[in-house]
C-alpha cells in the first residue's frame, strides 16, 4: 500500500486497479456504516414517536416526524440549565488547564532546578491512578474547602491535568534555546519570555489541548455525579441519569433527544477546529 | 523587539503568588474524614440550624416546603435548610456521611438502616422531646406498629419516623384477562402454584415463538428487589434469605428458574422497567408496585384492579411481599440541640398523614389516617394497609446492599448461566456468611 | 509538520536535553533564572499535591484500614490485602478485567492500524470519510452507553439486523453470560478505534518517503517494507497506542456501570466497578482502596513491560 504508484498502464493493471478500487470503497463504506449507523440511529430516534422505536421492520426514517420530543425531553428536567452548567464548567476548565499547563510545561522543559525529575515523574504517575480511589478523599477535601454545591467543586479539581502538563512540556522541548537566549540578551525577563515568546509559539498545541480538555470536561460523569447535590448545578451527563431510574423503563426518544443535544457542541467544536482537533490527537501521540 | 510592560508582568506574578499562597493555606485545613465541621456545634444562643435532605418527588416536595415554612414560623429559633436531591440519593447520602458532612435529618429508605444502626450513624427517636410520654405512645398512633414500624426497630428502640410506607401489591390488567377469557376477580391466583397456570394462559407468543405478552413476571432491575420479592417468598415458607442452603430457599429459586427456563414465562432478559412493562400492556400482572404507582397506571389509561400478592399453598407465614419505608432519621454526629430540633421537624412533617395521602399519595400508616373518610374514599388504599398488617420488612442487616448483590448473582447464575441451584446457593451462602461474620466481629 | 513532531517524539523517548546554559551567563544568573523554572511549575505542583497526591496518599492509608464511611477508619494492617486474595469476587473481577483488556486492545490496535493504512492512499472522498469515521470519538460515555443499550435491546436494531441470519427469534445481548462481555467489548472497540486510527495516520504520515523509495530500489515488497520500515519507525506511535488503550481498558468503568451494572451475575464486573461498589454501595472503602492500589500496581507493571518490550524491539531492528 505504501509503494508509490508506477506509471505502467497495461490493460491488466487497469483492471486490477479498478478491482482494487471497488474493494477499497466496499471496505470504506462498510466501515462508514458501522461507525455512523449508531449515531444516525440516535439522531433519528430522537424525532420518532416512542411507539416506532422498536418497530419491525426497522423505521430507518421516522414515519411520524416528532420534533416535539426535544421540548418535551427538555421539560422533563431543567436540561437548559444543565447545558449552561456544562458550558460554564468546560470553559473555565479549558482556560485554567491551558494557562497552568503551558506554564508548568515550559518550566519543566527549559529550566533545571532541584527535584525537577522527581516532580515530573510524580505528575506522570498521576495519569495511572484509578479515579475511584481519589473519590472519597477528594470529596472530603472539596467539602472542607467549601466547594460542594458551587461551581468551584465542579471546576477546580479538574482545572489542570497531568496530560496537559506533559503535552506542553513535550512541545516546549522542541523550542529552540537560541530564541529564548536571544530574548534574554535583549533584557527580557523570564515571565516576559513566557508571556510574549513561549505562549504565542505554543498556540497550535494549546488549541489542541483546549479541544481535548473541552471534550473531557463536557463528557465527565463520575465526579459531577458525586460532588453536587443541587439540581441547579447538574451537568448534562449527570442530568441524563433522570432517564435511567430503575423504576421507569427508559423513554428512548427523550434519551436520544438529550443525547443528540449534548453531542452537538462537541460536533460543532470538532467541525470548526477540525484541523486542530486532529492535530491535538496527533500531538497526544507524544504522550506515551 | 521584546520590550516589556512591567505592570503586566507584575500582575502575572501577583496572580501566581496569590494562587500559591491560597493553595498553601488551604492544605493545613484538611481535616480527616468523619470529623464534623466546627459550625455544627453552634452556641446555644444562636439559631439552631437543621439541614434536611430528601429525595425528589415533586408533589411531596411542595407539601414539605409548605410545612417547613409553617414549622419555622412556629419555632423562630430553628432554621431549616431543605435540600432535595434530584438523583442518586443513596450514593450522595453515603458520600456525605462519609465526609462527615451529612445532613442532620434525612428521609431515606430502609435499605441502609441496618448499616446506619450498626455504625452508630443514627440516633433513636426522642419521643419525650416530641411531647410523648414514651416511645410506645408514639408507636400506638400507627396501624399494626409491630409490622409497619418494624423496619426501624433495633433492640426495642425506634430509629426513624416514616414519611412514606409502601408495600407491593399486584396490579392486574383487566383487558388482558378478558382477552384470555379470564375474569380478573374470579381467576386471580391466590397462590404461587396457581400463578403458573394463570400466567401461562395470559402469555402470548408470535409466529417466531417470540414472547410478545407476559402473564406475570418478577422484577429484576435492582438487586435489592431480591429481598423484597424472593426473600419474602422464602419467608412465606418459614425460611430466611440469609440461610439459603435450605429446602425453602431452593424451592423458591427453583420456581424462579422454572419461570424463566422451563415454563418460559419471562425472566431477567425481558425486564425493562418496574412500571412501564405493565403500562404498555406487555404484562398482565405486575406485583412489584406500591400505592405510588396508581397515578402512573391511571395516567397510562390501563383498566386495572389491585390484588394481594400470592402466597404459597402450604405457607407458614402469610406475609406478602416486603414492606419498605422512607424513614426520617437523625444524624448521630449532629449536636444534641440540633438532633432535638431535627426530630421536632420530622414529627411536624409526619403528623399530617391525611394531607400527605390526599396530595401526594404517600401512605403514613397512622390510625387517624386509616379512620378518616378521605382514606376510605381512595380506592384500594385499604388493600395496601391490609397487606402491611401481616407482612414484614426485609432483614435489617448491615451491608444490606452487598447481600442483595449476592442474592442477585445467585439468581443470575442459575437462571442465565444454568448453574445447578444447590451449587449456586452454596456459593451465595459462603458469601453471606463471610459478610455477616465480618459485621459481627466488630 | 508531522515529521517534526515525529522527531519530537523520538526525542521524548531518548531523554530530554539539558536545559539551556547561557554561554556568557554567570553562575548566579543561571541559578536565578532556574528559580523561575521552579516558580513556573509551582502552581501545577501545588495543584497536583493537593488534588492528586493528598487524596492518593489518603487512599493508600485507607487501604490499611477498615473504613465503613460512617466511622473513622481503623488501622488493620495488611488484612485487606490478604483478604482480597481469597475473595472470589475480586479474582473474578480480575479475570473479567483481563478479558476486557485483551478484547478491547488487540482488536483496537489491529483494526485502527488497518484503517489508518487504508486512509493513507488517496481516494475520492477520503477526508469526508475520515471525519465521519471519527464521530464515535465525540460521544460521551453516557451517550455511547445509552445508544448501545437501545441498539442491543431484545427488540432493537442489532437484533432486527442479526436474527434473520442466525435463525433465532431474539438474542439477549445484555442478559447472557457469554454474549454480554463480548457485546461490551464490541461497543468499546467501536467507540475507540477511530481515535487510534487518527494517531496511526499521524505516525504514518510522519515517515519520510525516502525510506520507501530506498526500499523499492532494494527490491523490497510491500509487506517487507511494512515490516522492516513502517513498523520500526512507528514505534513511538505504537507505544502510545498500546499504553493508552491498555490503561483505559484496565480502568474500564463507564460502560459496565451504565449498561449492565456488572451483570448478569458478575460477568461484566470489572475491578474498577468493584471499587465503586465496595466504596459507595457496600460501605467498605478500605477494601475498595486496597483494590485500587492493586490496580495501580498492575497498571504500572504492565506499562513498564510494554514500554520495555516496544523499546527492546527498537534496538533489535536498528
Amino acid at each position: 500500500m505504501m509503494t508509490p504508484t508506477t506509471s505502467r498502464h497495461s490493460a491488466t493493471h487497469l483492471v486490477t486497479r479498478g478491482l482494487r478500487n471497488v474493494l477499497l470503497y466496499a471496505v470504506v463504506i462498510v466501515g462508514l456504516l458501522v461507525f455512523c449507523i449508531p449515531v444516525y440511529y440516535m439522531a433519528t430516534t430522537s424525532i420518532k414517536a416512542e411507539a416506532e422505536v422498536f418497530a419491525i421492520p426497522v423505521h430507518w426514517i421516522p414515519h411520524e416526524f416528532k420534533p416535539q420530543n426535544y421540548p418535551e425531553a427538555f421539560a422533563a428536567a431543567p436540561f437548559a440549565r444543565y447545558f449552561y452548567n456544562s458550558t460554564v464548567v468546560a470553559i473555565a476548565v479549558v482556560f485554567s488547564t491551558l494557562f497552568f499547563s503551558a506554564l508548568a510545561g515550559y518550566g519543566f522543559a527549559k529550566f533545571s532546578f532541584p527535584g525537577k525529575t522527581l516532580f515530573f515523574l510524580f505528575v506522570l504517575s498521576t495519569l495511572m491512578i484509578p479515579f475511584q480511589i481519589l473519590l472519597i478523599p477528594l470529596y472530603v477535601l472539596v467539602y472542607h474547602l467549601g466547594w460542594t454545591n458551587n461551581y468551584a467543586g465542579l471546576i477546580i479539581p479538574g482545572a489542570l491535568t497531568a496530560f496537559g502538563v506533559f503535552l506542553m512540556r513535550q512541545f516546549c522541548l522542541t523550542l529552540p534555546d537560541e530564541l529564548l537566549d536571544a530574548a534574554r540578551i535583549d533584557g527580557c525577563s523570564e515571565p516576559g519570555i513566557f508571556w510574549r515568546i513561549v505562549l504565542p509559539l505554543l498556540k497550535p498545541p494549546l488549541a489542541s489541548l483546549a479541544i481535548i480538555t473541552f471534550l473531557g470536561s463536557w463528557n465527565n460523569f463520575l465526579w459531577p455525579l458525586i460532588v453536587v447535590n443541587k439540581g441547579s448545578l447538574f451537568t448534562l451527563p449527570v442530568g441524563m441519569t433522570v432517564f435511567t431510574q430503575p423504576m421507569r423503563a427508559p423513554y428512548w426518544t427523550y434519551i436520544m433527544a438529550v443525547s443528540t443535544v449534548s453531542t452537538v457542541p462537541v460536533v460543532v467544536v470538532f467541525l470548526a477546529l477540525q484541523k486542530y482537533f486532529i492535530q491535538g490527537v496527533v500531538l497526544s501521540g507524544m504522550k506515551g | 523587539m521584546y520590550s516589556l510592560r512591567r505592570s503586566r508582568l507584575a500582575v502575572l506574578f501577583a496572580i501566581i503568588v496569590v494562587a500559591a499562597v491560597l493553595a498553601a493555606c488551604v492544605a493545613p485545613r484538611l481535616a480527616p474524614a468523619g470529623v464534623r465541621p466546627p459550625e455544627a456545634g453552634a452556641p446555644a444562643e444562636k439559631k439552631v440550624k437543621v439541614v434536611y435532605w430528601a429525595h425528589n418527588f415533586e408533589p411531596r416536595v411542595t407539601l414539605d416546603q409548605k410545612y417547613i415554612a409553617e414549622f419555622m414560623e412556629q419555632n423562630p429559633n430553628i432554621e431549616v435548610e431543605y435540600e432535595v436531591i434530584p438523583s442518586d440519593f443513596d450514593a450522595k447520602l453515603r458520600t456525605a456521611l462519609a465526609a462527615g458532612t451529612g445532613p442532620d435529618l434525612f428521609a431515606q429508605w430502609n435499605g441502609d438502616i441496618g448499616t446506619f444502626y450498626a455504625q452508630d450513624a443514627i440516633v433513636p427517636v426522642n419521643a419525650e422531646a416530641l411531647g410523648f410520654g414514651s416511645q410506645k405512645e408514639l408507636m400506638d398512633l400507627y396501624v399494626s406498629p409491630d409490622n409497619t414500624l418494624q423496619g426501624a426497630m433495633f433492640d426495642g428502640k425506634l430509629y426513624g419516623i416514616p414519611n412514606e410506607v409502601s408495600i407491593y401489591a399486584c396490579y392486574v390488567n383487566k383487558k388482558l384477562f378478558e382477552e384470555a377469557g379470564l375474569d380478573a376477580d374470579a381467576h386471580f391466583p391466590e397462590t404461587w402454584e396457581e400463578m403458573v397456570d394463570v400466567a401461562t394462559k395470559l402469555t402470548k407468543r408470535d409466529a417466531d415463538d417470540k414472547l410478545v405478552q407476559q402473564g406475570f413476571d418478577f422484577d429484576y432491575g435492582a438487586s435489592v428487589w431480591m429481598f423484597l420479592q424472593w426473600g419474602a417468598m422464602v419467608r412465606q415458607l418459614g425460611g430466611s434469605e440469609l440461610e439459603v442452603t435450605t429446602p425453602e430457599a431452593e424451592k423458591v429459586m427453583q420456581y424462579w428458574v422454572d419461570w424463566s427456563n422451563t415454563w418460559k414465562l419471562g425472566g431477567p432478559a425481558y425486564w425493562t422497567g418496574q412500571v412501564d412493562d405493565f403500562n404498555a400492556g406487555r404484562v398482565a400482572i405486575k406485583c412489584a408496585m406500591g400505592s405510588w404507582a396508581k397515578p402512573l397506571v391511571e395516567e397510562a389509561g390501563i383498566d386495572y384492579t389491585l390484588k394481594k400478592v400470592p402466597v404459597w399453598e402450604n405457607a407458614v407465614n402469610k406475609n406478602h411481599f416486603d414492606i419498605y419505608a422512607y424513614f426520617h432519621m437523625v444524624n448521630s454526629k449532629s449536636a444534641p440541640e440540633v438532633q432535638v430540633a431535627a426530630w421536632k421537624l420530622a414529627w411536624y412533617l409526619d403528623s399530617h398523614p391525611i394531607d400527605y395521602m390526599v396530595n401526594t399519595g404517600l401512605l403514613q400508616p397512622q390510625k387517624v389516617l386509616a379512620e378518616s373518610q378521605e382514606f376510605k374514599d381512595i380506592l384500594y388504599m385499604d388493600l395496601f394497609l391490609d397487606e402491611m398488617s401481616v407482612s414484614m420488612y426485609s432483614p435489617r442487616v448491615e451491608r444490606f446492599t452487598e447481600i442483595a448483590d449476592v442474592l442477585a448473582r445467585a439468581r443470575d447464575r442459575s437462571i442465565v448461566e444454568g448453574m445447578a441451584i444447590p451449587e449456586s446457593l452454596a456459593t451465595a451462602q459462603e458469601e453471606i456468611d463471610a459478610i455477616l461474620a465480618e459485621s459481627e466481629s466488630k | 509538520m508531522a515529521e517534526k513532531q515525529l522527531t519530537a517524539n523520538t526525542q521524548a523517548y531518548t531523554g530530554s536535553r539539558p536545559a539551556s546554559m547561557h554561554k556568557t551567563g554567570m553562575r548566579s544568573l543561571f541559578f536565578r533564572r532556574n528559580l523561575y523554572g521552579l516558580f513556573f511549575v509551582t502552581p501545577a505542583m501545588l495543584f497536583f499535591l493537593i488534588f492528586n497526591l493528598y487524596p492518593m496518599l489518603n487512599g493508600l492509608y485507607l487501604s490499611f484500614t477498615e473504613y465503613t464511611l460512617l466511622k473513622p477508619p481503623v488501622f488493620i494492617g495488611i488484612a485487606n490485602y490478604t483478604g482480597l486474595l481469597d475473595n472470589k469476587e475480586f479474582l473474578n473481577g480480575l479475570q473479567v478485567t483481563a478479558a476486557f483488556v485483551l478484547g478491547t486492545t488487540i482488536p483496537k490496535w489491529l483494526l485502527s492500524l488497518a484503517l489508518a493504512l487504508l486512509f493513507l492512499r488517496p481516494f475520492w472522498g477520503r477526508e469526508t470519510f475520515k471525519v465521519l469515521y471519527f464521530t464515535p470519538t465525540l460521544l460521551s460515555a453516557v451517550v455511547i452507553s445509552m445508544v448501545w443499550k437501545l441498539l442491543l435491546n431484545p427488540n432493537g436494531l442489532v437484533n432486527a439486523l442479526v436474527t434473520p441470519w442466525v435463525n433465532r427469534s431474539e438474542i439477549f445481548w445484555l442478559a447472557h453470560s457469554k454474549l454480554t462481555p463480548m457485546a461490551l467489548m464490541v461497543v468499546d472497540n467501536w467507540a475507540g478505534i477511530s481515535f487510534f486510527m487518527v494517531i496511526w495516520i499521524a505516525g504514518l504520515v510522519g515517515i519520510p518517503r525516502e525510506f520507501y523509495e530506498a526500499a523499492l530500489i532494494d527490491g523490497a515488497g510491500r509487506w517487507q517494507s511494512f515490516w522492516h520500515i513502517t513498523l520500526p519507525l512507528l514505534r513511538p506511535t505504537t507505544l502510545f497506542v498500546v499504553v493508552v488503550s491498555t490503561i483505559g481498558a484496565l480502568q474500564a468503568f463507564s460502560l459496565q456501570f451504565i449498561m449492565t451494572r456488572g451483570g448478569p451475575s458478575n460477568v461484566t464486573t470489572t475491578v474498577a466497578l468493584m471499587v465503586y461498589n465496595y466504596g459507595f454501595n457496600y460501605f467498605r472503602m478500605g477494601v475498595a482502596a486496597t483494590m485500587s492500589v492493586y490496580m495501580f500496581v498492575v497498571i504500572i507493571i504492565i506499562t513498564i513491560v510494554q514500554i520495555r518490550s516496544v523499546r527492546s524491539e527498537e534496538t533489535s531492528y536498528t
